[in-house]
């Protein structure tokens, strides 16, 4: 039996929930805000909004000077989180195979339901019911294809995508149409004369493998609507590479001890999280973005695992230190990688079972009595924001 | 959003099928009377849950927090449409 899969994608899902809980702002252009006042960042448009140009990752002054009748709200993580769980647990409740890929979107195997259009008009207009928010269904044999066809029915749509009618109905899509081919890719393979999703078709792949190596195979197998990358992650269950966490400032920081704050509190929830879900980290990288929108970044593998927040801190402070120019920083980023189960092996631990016993104290306290109830002194009087967005493909 | 954060008395409707909502907040002096919520969310802090409810009198835009650990219901803003 041939496989099938059905993508349900939610629409601008931050700026819909946002109307959902405010129907008066329906049809008027919104972007929801992320960041301080003066730093924020447009997260999430409405089509009403795009129309003007606006696109989500632009400066919030940027996006009032191409729209000025644009109403910004601030990110309510807490209400998008909940609106996403709600929906999942929906789909998770009356699907036998869901696959979250993030925030807004879910694979579901459909592969043994007769009509699965049928079944994408019922999702949609359960969900647009109970939860207000509109959203688009794609389907196809593979998960890409699903996602595909989902973009181009998009906003509020419905389309499959069989098989037999790819070729016919992606051909002509521009390569930085596939999912995971960005810019840069997408620039790269023009310049070798393959511009759409038809030319990487008719490509060799042993040119396509000459030229990019290992990833021209995968941009092959894309287009041709074989899952890879993050569709083939899901396939085996989610692993996370990563956890960090990055915040932009209310106000241009340049006071290093204000910095070394930020860092910690940065490296406190990464290390918070990775606790949560048991896991150690061989890698840890830190980025810098300047209030002239300049940035730099730096990684660093270690042959011993980093466990602890102090050990996340000290080494991110190491590497913040080989890259800090002396000039306005608006935000940081700090994330540990090569993630591993945390193995209770005396050896990796010589002195530190203390140290981690001590960090499981105080998440145990931080889960009962709200975040950062106990914190360190370093951490007292800094300005933190609520302000992370669960991530592509990582499970909260 | 004018942040308010501010103990309110409400009456509330339960409707026989698990759904809880205000119907009527006492706001400024006069009893407010409030369409069903557009959106239900909650938060857990700590171990505290907390439901809040964005609803509308027709003509402002209110958003109310109800604790269910200290049973306390909070007008945490109004936005004026």
């Amino acid at each position: 039996m041939s496989r099938k899969f059905l993508l349900v994608d939610m629409d601008a899902f931050f700026v819909s929930c946002e109307v959902a809980a405010r129907p008066e702002l329906k049809g008027k252009p919104v972007g929801v805000v992320t960041g301080a006042q003066r730093h924020g960042v447009v997260a999430s448009v409405s089509y009403e909004a795009r129309k003007y140009g606006v696109k989500a990752g632009m400066p919030t002054y940027k996006a009032k000077d191409l729209c000025p009748s644009i109403v910004l709200i601030p990110a309510d993580i807490v209400k998008y989180a909940y609106i996403s769980e709600s929906i999942m647990d929906y789909l998770r409740e009356n699907f036998n195979k869901v696959e979250v890929f993030s925030v807004d979107e879910a694979f579901i195997d459909v592969s043994d339901i007769p009509d699965p259009v049928e079944t994408g008009k019922e999702i949609k207009k359960y969900i647009k019911e109970h939860f207000h928010v509109p959203l688009t269904v794609g389907i196809g044999p593979s998960r890409v294809i699903a996602k595909m066809a989902c973009e181009l029915a998009k906003p509020d749509g419905l389309m499959e995508i069989k098989e037999n009618e790819i070729l016919e109905k992606l051909g002509d899509l521009d390569v930085e149409e596939i999912p995971g081919i960005g810019e840069r890719s997408a620039e790269a393979l023009r310049s070798i004369g393959i511009r759409t999703v038809r030319d990487l078709w008719i490509t060799d792949e042993e040119v396509l493998v000459r030229k990019f190596g290992t990833r021209g195979k995968w941009f092959k197998d894309m287009a041709m609507g074989k899952d890879a990358g993050y569709f083939t992650l899901l396939e085996n269950g989610l692993q996370m590479k990563s956890i960090g966490h990055s915040e932009t400032f209310p106000r241009d920081v340049i006071n290093p001890d204000e910095i070394r704050a930020y860092l910690l509190y940065l490296c406190e929830k990464t290390g918070r999280r990775m606790r949560k879900h048991n896991l150690m980290g061989y890698g840890v990288s830190v980025y810098i973005r300047y209030s002239d929108f300049t940035g730099n970044g730096i990684s660093k593998k270690f042959s011993k695992p980093v466990i602890t927040s102090t050990e996340i801190y000290q080494n991110a402070l190491f590497l913040l230190n080989r890259i800090l120019e002396i000039k306005p920083i608006r935000l940081i980023g700090v994330s540990v990688f090569d993630l591993e189960p945390l193995k209770l092996q005396l050896s990796l631990f010589e002195n530190k079972e203390r140290e981690i016993r001590l960090e499981f104290s105080l998440d145990t306290i931080n889960d009962t009595y709200g975040d950062f109830t106990v914190k360190r002194a370093r951490l007292a009087g800094l300005k933190i924001s609520h302000s992370v967005i669960p991530p592509r493909g990582i499970p909260r | 959003m004018e942040n308010l954060n501010r103990k309110v008395n409400v009456i509330a409707r339960f409707n026989g099928t698990g759904e809880v909502y205000p119907i009527y907040i006492e706001f400024s002096g006069s009893l407010v009377k409030l369409k069903k919520p557009d959106a239900v969310w909650k938060e857990r802090v700590g171990r505290n849950l907390i439901t809040r409810f964005s609803s509308s009198d027709g003509a402002n835009r209110y958003i109310l927090a109800f604790n269910h650990e200290t049973l306390e219901w909070k007008l945490e803003g109004i936005i004026y449409e």
